[in-house]
């Protein structure tokens, strides 16, 4: 009897997953990590009538997915993505309302120690009602502490714990001492799938004014090669007639030539000292150029030549 | 010449990015463009595309089908995220909707992506491979887990099999399972090896070589799904046809891939100890799945 029904629950899954994938033109691929099952029963029952959630074995997925390539060979991009614990959020609704009916359903858990932190713990300064015989707890982790009418208060915020950092042992301990659940958890959107085309969630999000810097992106290259052809357009005018005022500048801070606009500029050169309340602004400047060469640097951080030979790990 | 091609042909998909974008941008928002101003617009998109379409095929084929597969598979995306597009605008009535932005972000995403292919054979064949690893990986992953879970020692809180129980085997059943994961296993170690040679001694500058790859990775396509069909059929009810079935042809595919490593220049005489000592160990686990099968 046990036999059938799981015989019949197995075709009976694959007959889902491409029913799902004909009807509904749109998917979200997302994971679940930490996410359990009543928290998975109270998205599904917040998304019903907007969209189908549908979990199960990676290998189901991929063995329903690469049998109806030939009813649908679009699916073939979802087939890379279908690895760890994920799932998918099928639709027909709008996308971006769906996202966000997806990333609201999150719940608060506590830290628990060995798990990558999400986000950074600060632990605010507070008469924590615990009595002192847990004072060793704070020492522990070096929180400064003062008793205060019978209960340990934390005098200062202290950060506890730092984003991507293992939670430690004394950490979850302390958290859950203080009833503090610092993380939340949900589906995280890792691809989208619409009518044949999957995309990172980010397309999800771009707006009016990305589509303008895009343009102007455009624009800054078109009059970047005028510039330096000589071939003036409506879009290296303008810097070729501010690189000629820079020329005229120039010449007048060399010469006795003058006019109203180089003023300024001359006046600056004689006694520098009077334009010193400006310093403060270009203060910014290293910190900007200090983050620039952070970003330059991650992607050698990412780099991963570990081609682990080991047998039968 | 292939690198020359590639980079022609980066160039004509930059320049459908940024057609795309001004085809969205002059439908942001009413009132529609007049003819004149879309006019110029939509012949842009369409040279731009003709453009990357052309030069894609001067790619040379005879430098790597697998290379030429994967940009060609690319440019498919582009042409079918801008097609795509301008449906989107003629759908909506040439009105600006959010719509217009998702399809406009997709053909960016796809044109941004370009650069990051593999710029030749080799690089090629190692993306499928890796690609290939990655779901060996995590198929294998999954049945140990189910494994875990049974005897009580996977994370309970996490989301467990859809509408059913996570799968308990019998005794006799588990004497089926456990040569099966040994075959998976042993797959999972023969991508690894293999593309650790092709990564050492792999090369691309001949035809010959080139082709030696792309019958390789014609063997590395196999394996990902044949894995997932043992890992299936492992799954509670167990029938030993099916595992014994699943079994060989997941087993012959394996040899035929080590064979064919042998057999081309990303072996060497350093490699020939690993590559008899994997024949030996997909062999024995064949042997014993064929064993407790019978």
């Amino acid at each position: 009897m046990v036999r059938e029904d799981k015989t019949t629950w197995k075709a009976n899954y694959f007959l889902k997953i491409i029913e799902l994938l004909d009807e509904y033109p749109k998917c979200f691929i997302v994971a679940a990590d930490n996410v359990g099952s009543s928290q998975m029963q109270k998205i599904r029952i917040s998304l019903r009538g907007t969209a189908v959630v549908l979990m199960g074995k990676n290998t189901m997925m991929r063995k329903a997915i690469r049998g109806h390539l030939e009813n649908n060979p679009a699916l073939e991009k979802l087939l890379p993505h279908i690895k760890g614990n994920i799932g998918f959020v099928f639709t027909k609704a709008d996308l971006s309302d769906v996202k966000t009916k997806i990333l609201e359903n999150k719940v608060a858990a506590p830290a628990k120690a060995g798990a990558l932190a999400p986000l950074d713990v600060v632990l605010p300064a507070q008469n924590t009602g615990l009595g002192p015989e847990k004072t060793s707890f704070f020492q522990a982790l070096a929180i400064p502490t003062k008793i205060t009418k019978g209960t340990i208060e934390i005098l200062s915020d202290i950060q506890l714990i730092t984003a991507h950092d293992k939670v430690g042992a004394s950490e979850a301990t302390l958290l859950n001492m203080l009833k503090i659940f610092p993380f939340s958890y949900g589906l995280v959107i890792q691809q989208v799938y619409d009518s044949g085309t999957v995309f990172d969630p980010c397309v999800l999000d771009i707006t009016d004014d990305d589509l303008r810097s895009r343009f102007l992106e455009g624009v800054a290259n078109v009059a970047s090669v005028c510039l330096a052809i000589g071939y003036p357009t409506v879009a290296s005018v303008p810097h070729s007639i501010a690189n000629g005022f820079k020329n005229l500048l120039a010449i007048a801070a060399e010469t006795d030539i003058t006019f109203k606009e180089a003023d300024m500029v001359k006046e600056f050169l004689k006694d520098p000292s009077k334009f010193v309340v400006a310093a403060p602004a270009g203060g910014d400047a290293p910190a900007g150029k200090k983050e620039e060469a952070k970003k330059e640097e991650e992607p050698e951080e990412e780099e991963d030549d570990d081609m682990g030979f080991g047998l039968f790990d | 010449m292939t690198f020359i091609c590639l980079l022609i042909t980066e160039a004509a998909v930059k320049l459908v990015s940024i057609e795309a974008t001004k085809l969205c941008l002059a439908f942001a928002e009413p009132p529609v463009p007049k003819y004149e101003v879309y006019h110029p617009l939509i012949e842009s998109i369409g040279k731009a595309m003709l453009a990357m379409v052309t030069s894609f095929y001067s790619l040379p084929v005879s430098k790597g089908a697998t290379l030429n597969r994967l940009v060609r598979k690319n440019i498919s995306w582009i042409v079918d995220a801008t097609i795509t597009l301008t449906e989107v605008i003629k759908a909506s009535d040439y009105q600006g909707s959010q719509q217009h932005l998702h399809s406009t972000g997709t053909v960016w995403e796809y044109c941004d992506q370009f650069p990051t292919l593999p710029k030749d054979n080799k690089a090629a064949t190692l993306h499928i491979g890796n690609e290939t690893s990655q779901l060996v990986k995590d198929a294998l992953a999954e049945i140990q887990e189910a494994l875990q879970n049974e005897d009580g020692g996977g994370d309970q809180s996490d989301v467990s099999f859809e509408d059913g129980d996570d799968p308990s085997w019998s005794e006799e059943e588990k004497q089926l399972v456990m040569p099966s994961v040994g075959l998976i296993k042993a797959a999972n170690s023969c991508l690894k090896r293999v593309l650790g040679a092709v990564k050492k001694n792999g090369k691309c500058d001949c035809a010959k070589d080139a082709s030696q790859l792309d019958n390789l990775v014609e063997r590395l396509n196999e394996v990902s799904p044949a894995v997932d069909e043992v890992v299936l059929c492992l799954y509670p009810p167990i029938t030993k046809e099916a595992v014994r079935e699943n079994t060989e042809k997941l087993g012959i595919i394996l040899q035929n891939l080590l064979e064919c490593v042998k057999h081309i220049h990303i072996s060497t005489e350093d490699d020939a100890s690993w590559l008899e000592f994997l024949l030996k160990a997909v062999t024995h686990n064949m042997d014993k799945t064929q064993h407790v099968t019978s």
